[in-house]
This record gives structure tokens, sequence and C-alpha cells, in this order.
């Protein structure tokens, strides 16, 4: 965001040698329209496979798996939550992390994509962070709850097949997966840096999850 | 004083304060500095935990009752309006901070939707400018001086109000200069102004009802959590939703066993305490 500051001048020069450079120029980067025309496809299809009420609770959940599993890179996502602390997990504890953390992420997504099932995505566009690592900008539909259309992004990232596949998204400045880098590097902190601690906590926030339990603290 | 005198003065004040926590910075232990490089300065960490600890009781024991209480009773379309009227009164305060920000098209939608909804709108109870194209935005002081370059300074968790930072907290106070419903006198203007926030602290509190549940039940930290969703909303609000996506960490970068951290680094650097 870049200001007129003719008539702040001298404000904003006493202010320049102690700011931050937290408001970043952004600038405009290209765009890809392969990567925008997959995660349309796909936002769309699943945010109306999730408001299909013919078929049971179970059907449903077992299909948005199936989707996820093809259009996420859940084992990508798995590996960078745990950030630095992925050399704390020999092979065995680290298969038991994936599958546990593959049952909580499908637990969480589904849970934050129901509230906008049967919603619309439309793009706005995109930005190539590099090739094969593009964020695609959205908004959603929020006609169900009578909100205005909130802004999703999608971090999309290319394969070694050639296929794209969904890696992070945030609205409101939040990164999910970011988000879950940090929580899990608490968890891990609160558990002595043990991967069993982590693991632990992960299939517990699973079961929550799919409980629809609320934890209240104390 | 004039009022750009008032300004100016707070101005200088608060920098000075940030210079401060800035130096105080440079040597705390207790910068929140996590792996994916969303740093968030908290000097005060320790009194902030214990601030968010007597928040968290008065929150479950009276804000959020009041706040399902407020939600249980108030029909949707009812609470809708009320959001609305509140928006409505806030309209001067977006209006200026959009004239600082030198944003002429944030200023001159603002002062549309004003014209439009208190007219047309009655007093503000139905946004029929959203309905027209005029969206509503929500600029603040603390917005604007983002804007400018200034930074956050630390984190302050303040109980009832809730996650702030020296900036924000600042901008919040000049805000209070900005609005004209604080200075207007007429009979009942104290009963107003206390409805109103009243209203306002009710509306805010029951739209983060859903969230904030979300962050008790699967954080590990929820303190910790809250206070990187504040700042990363906050940033988010600044930017006007702009990504710099060229500061999103590298997603494929494999961690060599060399660069794993010592099994002593397991001590929290955030400070979390005991393990749950």
């Amino acid at each position: 965001m870049q200001t007129r500051r003719s008539t702040l001048a001298v404000v904003a020069g006493a202010l320049g040698a102690l700011a931050l450079p937290v408001g970043r120029a952004v600038a405009a980067g290209a765009r890809d329209a392969d990567a925008e025309k997959f995660l349309i496809s796909v936002a769309n299809s699943t945010l109306q496979l999730l408001d299909d009420s013919k078929g049971a609770a179970a059907d449903r959940a077992a299909k948005f798996a199936v989707a996820m599993d093809k259009y996420c890179d859940i084992p990508g996502v798995a590996r960078f939550a745990l950030g630095r602390y992925r050399t704390r997990f020999d092979e065995k504890t680290y298969a038991e992390y994936s599958q546990t953390f593959r049952d909580y992420l499908l637990a969480a997504y589904q849970g934050q994509l129901d509230r906008f099932r049967g919603e619309t995505v439309t793009l706005i566009g995109s930005d190539v962070r590099k090739p094969g690592d593009v964020v695609v900008n959205t908004k959603v539909s929020q006609k169900r709850t009578g909100n205005e259309d909130l802004q999703v992004n999608w971090r999309v990232r290319k394969g070694a097949d050639g296929g794209w596949r969904i890696i992070d998204l945030s609205a409101l400045g939040v990164w999910l997966a970011i988000e879950q880098q940090a929580n899990f590097a608490a968890a891990l902190d609160q558990g002595n840096g043990k991967p069993e601690a982590l693991i632990a906590y992960v299939r517990r926030s699973a079961a929550d999850l799919r409980a629809g339990k609320v934890k209240k603290p104390g | 004083m004039r009022a750009r005198d008032i300004f100016g003065a707070l101005v200088l004040a608060f920098t000075g304060g940030v210079a401060q926590a800035q130096a105080a910075d440079a040597t705390s232990m207790t910068t929140d500095q996590d792996i994916s490089g969303l740093q968030v300065s908290d000097p005060f960490e320790d009194v902030n935990r214990g601030l968010f600890t007597l928040h968290t009781v008065v929150d479950n024991l009276l804000l959020e009752p009041a706040a399902l209480g407020y939600r249980y009773v108030v029909p949707g379309p009812a609470r809708t309006g009320v959001r609305n009227v509140l928006r409505n009164i806030n309209s001067p305060v977006v209006f200026v901070n959009g004239v600082l920000q030198g944003s002429p098209s944030k200023a001159g939608t603002t002062a549309a939707r004003f014209g439009i909804n208190t007219t047309i709108g009655v007093v503000g109870v139905f946004d029929v400018a959203n309905h027209l194209g005029l969206k509503h935005r929500n600029e603040d002081f603390g917005q604007t001086l983002g804007v400018w370059g200034v930074g956050e300074g630390p984190y302050v968790f303040v109980p009832i109000l809730g996650p702030t930072n020296v900036r924000d907290g600042v901008g919040r106070i000049v805000d209070v200069a900005f609005d004209p419903l604080n200075y207007a006198q007429y009979d009942g203007d104290d009963a107003v102004n206390v409805s109103r926030a009243v209203l306002a602290g009710l509306d805010a509190r029951e739209q983060l009802i859903g969230p904030i549940n979300d962050i008790e039940a699967q954080s590990a930290d929820p303190y910790a959590t809250m206070k990187r969703v504040y700042t990363a909303n906050r940033r988010n609000d600044i930017k006007d939703g702009a990504i710099d996506v060229q500061a999103l960490p590298d997603f494929d970068s494999s961690v060599e066993p060399s660069e794993a951290p010592p099994i002593a680094d397991a001590a929290p650097a955030s400070g979390t305490g005991a393990p749950r």
C-alpha cells in the first residue's frame, strides 16, 4: 500500500527512522492460468460434494477424503507441519505421525470447508511465487449466512508428475499450514520434543474434531 | 491545542515508546520467532499470559454467556441491523482514516455509504449501499499508522478488550478523538454512548464465538495462537488483503540432519510453561 505523503512528509520523515517494513509493496507478479483453472474447478467441485444432501454423512466424508488425497499434497503438508523437528522422527514414528496427520487434516479441512458447502468460488487472479508454486486468489460466497464474500487464497504446487496440488490456504491473513506448523512446534515444546507427544496430540485433536467437541480451558 | 498538534504529540510520544520497545526487543529472549517466519514481538509475554488467563476466566463467566444470550434472544436479521447501525455510526472514523491513508476511493466510498445508509437505509439499519456495490471498509488509525510504515511495537493483551499491540492501542485512542459522537452533547448522550459501547462489545464477541471456540479446542497454546492470528489479521488489513508471495516460506525444503536443533532447544522459547 503506497500513500501520497505530501502533506505528512514531516511526520513520515520522523517515523521513517523507526519504521519496520510491515506494509511492504507487493509487486504485481505473473499469473498462471493453468493453476487458476485447476484450483477453481477443484474448489467448486469440492464445495458441491460437501453440499450433496442425497447421500449419508459417511459417504460425503469418504468422497471428501478421496478428493483431498487426489488434489491436496497431504504428505507434503505433513512434512511441512513438522518444520525443523522433522529429523526427530525416525521412520516408524514418522509413518505413525503421517497416518495420524492425514486423519487430522481431513477432519480439520472438512470442518472448515463445510461452512462453505454449496457456495461458489470465483477467481480473482493469481501470483506466481516461482514456477510451479502459485498463489491463486479467489472470493467465496457466503449466501447461506448472508455475509459478504470472503477472500480465500490457495497455494498450489506442481508435483513431479506435472499435476497441481493444494498445499495451503489462507483467509484474513492466516495461512493454515503455517499456523499448523507453529501449533505443532508448541505441542512439541510442551511434550519436551518427543514425537510420541505430538502424535498423541494430533490423534486427540482429530478425534475431537470428528466428534465436534469443543474443549474448554481449565 | 489544535487536533493536529494533539495528533503530532501523540505520534511522537508513541514513536518514543516504540523506539524503547525496539531496543528491548534486541535483547529480549521472548521474541516469538516461529519456524515459518511470522515474527511477533512479545517482550511482555509473562505479563500478557497472566492477563490472558485472567481474561479467559472473565470471558467464560461473563462475556461468552452474554454473547450467547445476545445470539439467542436477538434474531439474525436484527443482529445484522445492529451491526449495520454500528458500522454506519463509525463511518466518520473510517472516512478520516481513508483520507489519512491517501486513498480517495476508500474515503469517497465511505462518505457515499454513510449518506445512502443514513437516509434510504433508515439510520443505517439497512445496508442499502452494499447492494449498490459500495462495500463496507474497516479502517482505523492503527491501520493508518501501519500504512505509513509504523511498526507494530510489542504485543499487548488487554483483558476484556483482547489482543492488540502498542501501535494499534494508540490507534484506538486516536480514533476516539476522530469520532464526532464523542463530542456531541445532547439529552441522553451518556446513555447513547454506553449503549453503543455495550452493543459493539456484544456484536464483536458474538461474531467471534465460533473462531474463539476453534482456537480453544484445536490449539496447543491458545495464547500464542491468538497472538499470531491477531497479528496476521492486522497485517492483512493494512495491506487490504494483498499478499507478498515471496514472503511465504519454501514448502519443499527438506531439513538435513545437521540442521536439526539440539535437544536443549526443546525448552520453549515461547514460554509455554508446564506441559499440558
